[in-house]
C-alpha cells in the first residue's frame, strides 16, 4: 500500500471516532439521536480530506501515520468542547479550518526546508521581534503578558515565536556543530568552545528567555529551553551541555521560584493541594475528583459532571490547561492511557522522522519541532495528575486555543515536509 | 432504551480508539521489521569470495597481491551500495564531510575531515585524524594508525567500507 494511501485508511477511524463522539454527545444533551448530530462529523470528513489531498500533491511521501493522529487529537478536543459550551466549539473548529490551511500554506510555500535554513537570521530575528512585539503591545491576562489585539482577532505571538526561534536555533546548529564538539579551551575542566561562535546562540537565547520571563510566560520559556537543550544535545553529541543545561534550569528554577509569588503557589498546591483545597488548590483538587470520578472506563461522553448549571466549568480553565482531567473523567483511565499512547506515536514518529532525514538541518529542525511539542504535552498532562508543579500551556491540538491549534498545524507541516525529503 | 444507546457508544468509542492505536502501531513496527533487511550485515565472505580476514598480503613485505587495494560500501546514508574506491600504489584519500574531502559523506557523525586511507608499501592504511566520532575497524576504535587486511569492516559514522583486493 503506498505511504499516502495508508494515510488515508488510518483517516477512516480517526472521523468515525469524530462522528461517533458527537452523535453521543448530542445524544446525551437532546435526549433523542437525529442526523443532525452528525453534521459535525461530515464536516470534518471534508475538512480532513481536503488537508490529506494536499498533502498527497504537496509532499507525497511523507510520514502517513502523522496527518491521522492529529485529525483523531484534534476533533477529539473538538469533541469535548462541544460537549463543554457549543460556542466554543463553533470558534475552535474555525480555527481547526484556518489552522489547516495554515498546514496547506507552510506545505506549499516551504517546498525544500533548506530554503528555510538559507534565511536563519531573519527567521531567528522575526522570532524575537514577536516576542518584543508581545512584550511591548500584549495585555495582561491572568497574571501574563501573552496576547495582543487585533481587532476580532487575539494574536498570541509566543508561540508562533518559538517555531520561529527553533527553527534558527536548528539551521544556526548545522554550521556551528563542528566548533561546538571540537573545543579548545578548558575553563574548570569543562571544555568550551571558542566564544565567538556561540556568543549569537548564546545572545538570542538569552534575550528570548529574558522576554519570556519578563512576560511571566514562564510555560513557554520552559518549553523553549526544554527543546534547545535537546537540540544542543543531538547536535554535539556532548554530554555537557546537558549538564550545564540542567544546573541553569535548577538555579533558574529557584530563582523564579523566590521572584515570583505564583510559582511559590504552584509549588506549594503540588506539594499538598489539601491545605488550601477550596481556595488555592482548588483547581487541582478538582482535576484529582475528575480522574477518581471517571474511573477505569470514564462516564461515557457527555455524562460527566464537568459543567455547572450557570454555564460555568467546575474545574476554572478545563477546556484550555484542564481539558485531560475531562478525558479522564469522561473516558476513563483508559481513554486517557490512549490519549497517551497517541502522543506516543506520535513522537516516534517524528523522531523517526529526525532519525531518517539524510541532511543536518531537517534532523535537527525535527528533533527541535518534536521536543518542544513532547514536553508540551509532558508537562501539562504531568502537571493535571499531579506529577509536577502544574506549569499553564494547552495540551497540543486537544485544547482550545486557536493561536496553540494554528502554530501546531505549521509545526506539523513543517515535520511532514522533513520526512518528505527522509523518505 | 436511550440509556443503552450511550451505554454501548462509550464502549464502542473506545474500541475503535483502540483499534486505532493497534492498527497504528502494528503498521509502523511492520514497516521496521521491513527495513531491518536493508540494513543487515552480509557475511564478510560472500564477499570476498573465500578470503579469510587476515589471510590477505603481509602489508610490510610489499608482496602485491593480484589486484588493487578496494574499499566497498556496504552501507551508507551518502554513498550508494557496492560503490568501489580503488587504491592504487601510493595513492590517498581523505574522508570527511567537507566538500574538498576525497570521499565526501553527508552524514551528522561524520567530522570534516575524519579519517585518511592511503595505500603503500603494498598495504593499505587507515588512519583516523582524531575525529569526533572516530573511525572503527571491524567493531572497534583505532586510536591513530591502522594497516588493514583483507575483509576489515571500516565504520566511519554510518558509512561502512569492506576492505577488498580487486
Amino acid at each position: 500500500m503506498s505511504l499516502r494511501n495508508r494515510e488515508l485508511v488510518f483517516l477512516v477511524p480517526a472521523l468515525v471516532l469524530t462522528t461517533l463522539g458527537f452523535a453521543l454527545v448530542y445524544t446525551q444533551k437532546a435526549s433523542v439521536l437525529t442526523w443532525t448530530s452528525l453534521t459535525y462529523g461530515a464536516l470534518f470528513i471534508v475538512l480532513f480530506l481536503i488537508a490529506h489531498t494536499g498533502v498527497r500533491v504537496l509532499a507525497s511521501r511523507a510520514d502517513p501515520y502523522l496527518l491521522p493522529v492529529t485529525a483523531l487529537l484534534s476533533t477529539l478536543g473538538l469533541v469535548l468542547l462541544y460537549r463543554l459550551d457549543e460556542d466554543l466549539a463553533l470558534k475552535q473548529a474555525m480555527w481547526l479550518v484556518v489552522g489547516l490551511v495554515a498546514f496547506l500554506l507552510v506545505l506549499a510555500v516551504v517546498r525544500d526546508l533548506k530554503w528555510l535554513a538559507k534565511y536563519r537570521y531573519f527567521i531567528g530575528g522575526a522570532g524575537l521581534l514577536l516576542l518584543l512585539f508581545t512584550a511591548v503591545f500584549g495585555r495582561e491576562i491572568n497574571g501574563a503578558r501573552l496576547w495582543v489585539d487585533l481587532g476580532p482577532i487575539n494574536l498570541q505571538p509566543a508561540e508562533y515565536g518559538k517555531v520561529l526561534l527553533i527553527v534558527f536555533f536548528a539551521a544556526y546548529l548545522v554550521d556551528m556543530r563542528e566548533v561546538l564538539t571540537v573545543s579548545t579551551r578548558r575553563v574548570l575542566g569543562i571544555p568550551l568552545p571558542p566564544f565567538r561562535y556561540l556568543a549569537p546562540l548564546l545572545t538570542i537565547w538569552a534575550l528570548s528567555m529574558a522576554l519570556m520571563i519578563f512576560m511571566k510566560d514562564l510555560g513557554t520559556g520552559l518549553l523553549f529551553f526544554g527543546a534547545l537543550l535537546a537540540l544542543l544535545y543531538a547536535a554535539t553529541g556532548r554530554f555537557f551541555y546537558v549538564f550545564i543545561g540542567l544546573t541553569l534550569f535548577l538555579v533558574g528554577a529557584v530563582g523564579l521560584y523566590f521572584l515570583f509569588p505564583h510559582v511559590q503557589v504552584r509549588v506549594d498546591i503540588w506539594l499538598n493541594p489539601w491545605a488550601d483545597p477550596t481556595n488555592k488548590g482548588y483547581q487541582i483538587v478538582q482535576s484529582l475528583f475528575a480522574l477518581a470520578e471517571g474511573g477505569l472506563f470514564g462516564r461515557g461522553l457527555g455524562q460527566g459532571y464537568l459543567v455547572l448549571p450557570s454555564g460555568k466549568t467546575i474545574i476554572p480553565y478545563l477546556e484550555t490547561d484542564f481539558i485531560f482531567s475531562a478525558i479522564g473523567e469522561e473516558l476513563g483511565l483508559v481513554g486517557a492511557v490512549g490519549i497517551i499512547l497517541l502522543y506516543m506515536i506520535f513522537f516516534y514518529r517524528s523522531f523517526r522522522v529526525a532519525v531518517r532525514s539524510r541532511d543536518d538541518f531537517s534532523r535537527l529542525l525535527a528533533v527541535g519541532l518534536t521536543s518542544i511539542f513532547a514536553l508540551q504535552a509532558f508537562l501539562i498532562m504531568g502537571g493535571v495528575i499531579k506529577l509536577i508543579p502544574l506549569t499553564g500551556i494547552t495540551l497540543p491540538f486537544v485544547s482550545y486555543g486557536g493561536n496553540s491549534i494554528v502554530a501546531n498545524f505549521m509545526l506539523l507541516a513543517l515535520l511532514l515536509r522533513a520526512s518528505d525529503k527522509a523518505a | 432504551m436511550l440509556q443503552i444507546v450511550l451505554l454501548v457508544g462509550k464502549f464502542a468509542f473506545l474500541l475503535v480508539l483502540y483499534i486505532f492505536i493497534y492498527r497504528v502501531v502494528r503498521s509502523a513496527t511492520r514497516e521496521l521489521r521491513g527495513a531491518a533487511p536493508l540494513f543487515e550485515k552480509r557475511p564478510w565472505s560472500a564477499d570476498v569470495g573465500g578470503h579469510m580476514p587476515g589471510v590477505g598480503p603481509a602489508p610490510a613485505t610489499g608482496g602485491r597481491p593480484g589486484g588493487v587495494w578496494s574499499l566497498v560500501v556496504q552501507k551508507s546514508p551518502s554513498l550508494s551500495k557496492g560503490m568501489v574506491y580503488a587504491f592504487p600504489e601510493g595513492s590517498r584519500a581523505l574522508v570527511g564531510r567537507s566538500a574538498d574531502a576525497d570521499i565526501q559523506l553527508d552524514d551528522t557523525f561524520v567530522s570534516s575531515k575524519h579519517s585518511v586511507f592511503q595505500s603503500a608499501n603494498g598495504g593499505l592504511l587507515v588512519e583516523d585524524l582524531r575525529s569526533t566520532n572516530g573511525t572503527q575497524v571491524n567493531g572497534a576504535d583505532i586510536s591513530d594508525a591502522r594497516v588493514l587486511q583483507i575483509g576489515d569492516r571500516v565504520e566511519v559514522g554510518d558509512t561502512v567500507f569492506q576492505v577488498e583486493v580487486r
